[in-house]
């Protein structure tokens, strides 16, 4: 599963007037990380804390121009200032992408930037095959939520203690996160499981989440 | 934050009478895929099948003596009969650990391969991991049940991630439901303001708080 051709993507969702898209290259990384750090300081622990480091991005970020690995950045710009950036990891086993961390600049907050950033993980999975994409959102502030649910993606569950977060200086806590998908295939190429083949808790949160893929073929009830 | 040894893992969780762990090692890889291939036919897509892939356990799982990696793996031996595996990845800065695999041979299935207690549990204490998180199957309940059983609370699903050959030649996506349990106690989690959360995830937030999912 390969990187498609990122340009057919950034013409298909264009980003606000004034903005540009831009994938990443060697010589941004120093400017990104220091962007990171001074934006969104609370990621200085936590599952996104190795987009602070250099290390991070020389052994798992594709760069433009240069050979694939399993990390996709692009920066979105403003005339020559940084405005934020979106990354994904490809997942071939599973004919998957994961989003799976961006930040938008609070200079550049309320420019719809991250519901673009939502759709253009969209067309990129779609361009290279992909069935499925996935995120995890902050329950610390809504936005992230309100971008994904106005791309269409839909909430799948919440993860209680999933990552950890600096809360205050010198204060570490594990943080809620709900994560958020979209299927890319047609229904048909879904199978359905078996309300049957499912515990009572199962069954009860799948009919609540998906009604539309809950049609028991036998009776709940049952024998395993 | 190393893997632990095989007898490390027997101390804190012992596997049943008979049965004992050991790490994989390099020399045990051809093994193990041959083991996979023959105890799970269908395996030719999807998440499980990078653990047919030779090339996957040179990049990415830890070998006994070998360097630090973030896949763990290890193996269930009845003698020197394999008996099943168990993989695991770690996220070292998350502080968690993701169940990726467990298989037990079909010989060996029914619980008597099985050790007492939580595997994952004792796994992850040993390394100072503090959240676990596994997807589940849908297609039968004995591993919900065994989540379930065990403390995890089902948190979601995941209603495409993976693909299956459903039927020969006939490869379909399918749903996973989502377990976890957060060893961390309760003045480690920031518990989320409602006011933050849009209202479907409030809806689903105050459904998983009723069920006891979430704090």
């Amino acid at each position: 599963m390969q990187w498609p051709d990122l340009n057919a993507a950034f013409r298909e969702v264009p980003l606000p007037q004034g903005y540009r898209y831009c994938q990443l290259r060697r010589v941004d990384v120093p400017a990104l990380r220091a962007a990171i750090a001074e934006w969104h300081p609370d990621v200085s622990v936590g599952a996104a804390s190795c987009y602070l480091e250099q290390d991070f991005y020389e052994t798992t970020a594709t760069f433009a121009g240069e050979a694939q690995r399993d990390l996709l950045v692009v920066l979105a710009w403003k005339g020559e200032e940084l405005a934020g950036f979106v990354s994904w990891d490809r997942e071939p086993a599973q004919q998957a992408v994961y989003g799976r961390f961006g930040v938008v600049s609070p200079a550049h907050r309320g420019a719809k930037i991250s519901t673009c950033a939502m759709q253009l993980g969209e067309a990129i999975a779609r361009a290279m095959g992909a069935g499925f994409i996935y995120t995890l959102a902050t329950l610390k502030v809504a936005s992230m939520q309100l971008a994904l649910e106005h791309a269409g993606y839909q909430l799948l569950g919440i993860a209680p203690g999933y990552d950890r977060e600096r809360v205050a200086p010198g204060v570490v806590k594990r943080v809620y996160e709900a994560w958020y998908a979209k299927v890319l295939v047609p229904e048909s190429e879904l199978l359905r499981p078996d309300p049957a083949k499912m515990t009572p808790k199962t069954r009860e949160l799948f009919q609540l989440l998906f009604p539309h893929l809950f049609q028991p073929d036998e009776p709940p009830t049952g024998a395993e | 934050m190393d893997w632990p040894t095989a007898e490390m893992m027997t101390n804190v969780c012992p596997p049943g009478a008979g049965y004992r762990y050991e790490v994989l090692r390099k020399e045990s890889v051809a093994e193990l895929i041959a083991a996979l291939r023959a105890w799970q036919p269908g395996w030719r897509v999807g998440a499980a099948s990078v653990h047919l892939r030779e090339d996957y356990y040179d990049s990415s799982v830890f070998l006994e003596g070998g360097p630090r990696k973030d896949v763990f793996t290890m193996l269930i031996r009845h003698g020197d009969e394999l008996a099943g595996m168990l993989s695991q990845e770690r996220g070292v800065d998350a502080l968690s650990l993701y169940a990726s695999l467990v298989v037990i041979a079909p010989a060996h299935q029914g619980g008597k391969a099985l050790f007492q207690g939580d595997y994952l549990e004792a796994l992850a204490k040993l390394m100072g991991l503090e959240f676990i998180y596994t997807l589940v199957t849908l297609k039968h309940r004995a591993a919900q049940r065994y989540f379930e059983s065990h403390g995890y609370s089902l948190v979601g699903f995941m209603p495409g991630y993976d693909r299956e050959e459903v039927s020969p030649g006939v490869v379909k996506r399918v749903v996973e439901a989502a377990f976890v349990k957060c060893l961390a106690g309760r003045e480690a989690l920031l518990s989320p303001d409602v006011s933050n959360m849009t209202p479907t995830v409030r809806r689903l937030y105050e459904i998983m708080r009723t069920d006891h999912a979430v704090a």
